[in-house]
């Protein structure tokens, strides 16, 4: 596992952890994100539990994990935040935000009976990290794949955290932390969207509230990161995108054999 | 300001020595084994439950039998059968009061499958603290310092005191400060759930001794049932035709079914044994 300082101004950093070499095949490859402002910390997306133990320990290198103040789930998928559990054990004190259409569905990964997790309401919120450090924006992103989704914008950073809007499945751990090729990252990052995102009037929306922000980089949950000119490249690319495709939706073709994800992810790919 | 700096604060796992990644999976392979023995020892919980919810059918059957025993003395010309009528009340009533003591056992194995069940849970996030504790300590602290990884390499992450060990040990000190609080952060706490899973193992050993204790009286119960059901069939000996046959059926069908018990009573006896061998073991952190 690595561990990436991609922002670093005064007391204000970005780290990101990702690129397993260690983790199991059959394991989705994830990044996570800390936003270390002021000593105090926000996990985003902080990861399935598998990953856990090496996550924590790249973390432990970039602050005190008794300042870990804020956990955010972009949505409920088990590579997000099934590791709750344990990061709540070693920091009880840490608020955990996820949208209100997942929060009782989030506690099943708890296991506290005192755990309160506060339901980011569907237009979005203003998150501040712990007491003395910045605030970022939930910005929605419902149906660009899970149904109460969102992103996160770092005014102070310029950076928005995507969760799995311009995600993509790599084909190794040593592919480019950042977006190099634009054209040849996108037949990784495809089938991606195709097959798991549902709505295109969505993802028009969440361009749209993007564009708007004017990001500096945009940081997905999977795949490379994209910064400078590739934001906007992403953000067209999507904008053009058709989503909520799957094998059986193409009349041309012979939708009998489509019957696995995987394989109506490679044929949308 | 935009700093990207991609990789001053990374270290490439891949990097460290094969010493280091080995010291720390096999704290993490003896963490897991412990993990598997606990959920075992849930099992035998279980198991002892199940066998003891048997035993209450059983004695419900020989309950039935008994009756009918009643009904059928009561056909017996009334001197002849004051006797079996008196036995088949005994033993009517008899089956009866081996409840309380199956509730008793019931009870007992319960609070065993509970306390298991709660360790399981805690070492379930035992392991994954202590794993992160373990790969922070060989690659980040002891590595390439062949005396810290030998004494890493010796660490049982199932004793408490050898964690205690470690968390005042000079291996710390060569961490960088923001490491070296995190360490002991996270040493601390998985210190305490090591501490808790132990304590509540060891609570646990009580249970199946009086679980035992519960076993023994309802042998008992079983074995006095025998012996009524055998009275029974001494004085139906001298009964005419048909009545002979039902009382001698009784005695036979009380028989059979104390036997049952007893064949249940020993595989509960020897569930228990190897259950108190393996809490035993795993209070002490032991691994097999």
């Amino acid at each position: 596992m690595k561990s990436t300082v991609i922002f670093e101004a005064g007391q204000h950093r970005w780290i990101v952890i990702g690129r397993d070499p260690e983790k199991s095949s059959h394991v989705i490859d994830t990044n996570e994100y800390v936003i270390v402002s002021k000593g105090e910390g926000m996990l985003l997306d902080p990861g399935g539990i598998e990953i856990f133990p090496r996550v924590l320990a790249e973390l432990s290198k970039h602050i005190r994990l008794e300042d870990i103040r804020v956990l955010f789930a972009s949505h409920q998928d088990p590579d997000i935040i099934s590791s709750l559990a344990l990061w709540l054990d070693l920091n009880p004190r840490a608020a955990t935000y996820s949208s209100w259409l997942w929060t009782a569905f989030l506690a099943h990964f708890a296991a506290r009976a005192d755990l309160t997790i506060t339901g980011i309401p569907d237009e979005g919120m203003t998150i501040k990290i712990g007491d003395s450090g910045a605030t970022v924006e939930a910005v929605p992103a419902h149906y660009c794949h899970s149904s109460g989704n969102f992103s996160i914008y770092d005014p102070q950073a310029g950076i928005l955290f995507s969760g799995d809007i311009g995600g993509a499945l790599l084909p190794s751990h040593e592919s480019s932390l950042f977006v190099t090729n634009f054209d040849d990252h996108v037949q990784y990052m495809r089938g991606f969207h195709v097959r798991w995102m549902p709505s295109n009037a969505a993802l028009r929306g969440w361009v749209q509230r993007v564009r708007a922000l004017k990001p500096a980089m945009i940081c997905p949950q999977h795949g490379s990161i994209f910064k400078g000119p590739d934001v906007t490249k992403l953000l067209d690319w999507l904008e053009g995108l058709e989503v909520g495709q799957w094998g059986g939706k193409d009349s041309k073709k012979d939708n009998s054999h489509a019957s696995s994800p995987g394989e109506s992810l490679s044929e949308a790919a | 300001m935009d700093v990207l700096r991609h990789n001053h604060a990374s270290i490439d796992s891949t990097e460290t020595g094969l010493g280091a990644a080995r010291s720390s999976e096999a704290g993490s392979a003896a963490i897991a084994q412990y993990q598997l023995m606990i959920t075992r020892m849930f099992g035998i919980a279980v198991d002892i439950l199940n066998v003891a919810r048997s035993l209450e059918s059983m004695a419900f059957e020989m309950q039935l039998l008994a009756r009918n025993g009643v009904v059928q003395a009561a056909k017996v010309p009334a001197g002849e059968g004051r006797a079996l009528l008196a036995l088949a009340g005994i033993l009517s009533s008899y089956p009866g009061t081996i409840t309380p003591e199956v509730e008793g056992l019931g009870a007992q194995c319960k609070a065993i499958a509970r306390h298991t069940a709660e360790c399981t849970n805690l070492a379930r996030r035992y392991f994954q603290h202590s794993k992160c504790l373990l790969t922070v300590l060989s690659r980040q602290v002891a590595h390439g310092d062949e005396a810290l990884m030998t004494e890493l390499a010796a660490l049982q992450p199932t004793h408490p005191e050898d964690l205690a060990r470690v968390l005042e040990s000079r291996m710390l000190q060569r961490a960088d400060p923001l490491v070296q609080e995190n360490l002991l952060y996270l040493g601390r706490q998985c210190l305490e759930t090591l501490q808790k899973i132990q304590e509540l193992l060891g609570q646990s050993l009580p249970f199946l001794a009086l679980a035992e204790d519960s076993v023994g009286s309802i042998k008992r119960i079983g074995e006095t049932a025998r012996y009524l059901g055998l009275c029974v069939g001494i004085e139906a000996a001298h009964l005419p035709g048909q009545g002979k046959t039902h009382f001698a059926n009784l005695a036979n069908g009380i028989t059979t079914t104390v036997d049952g018990l007893n064949q249940k009573f020993q595989t509960i006896r020897d569930t228990i044994g190897s259950g108190r061998a393996l809490l035993t073991q795993l209070a002490r952190g032991e691994v097999e």
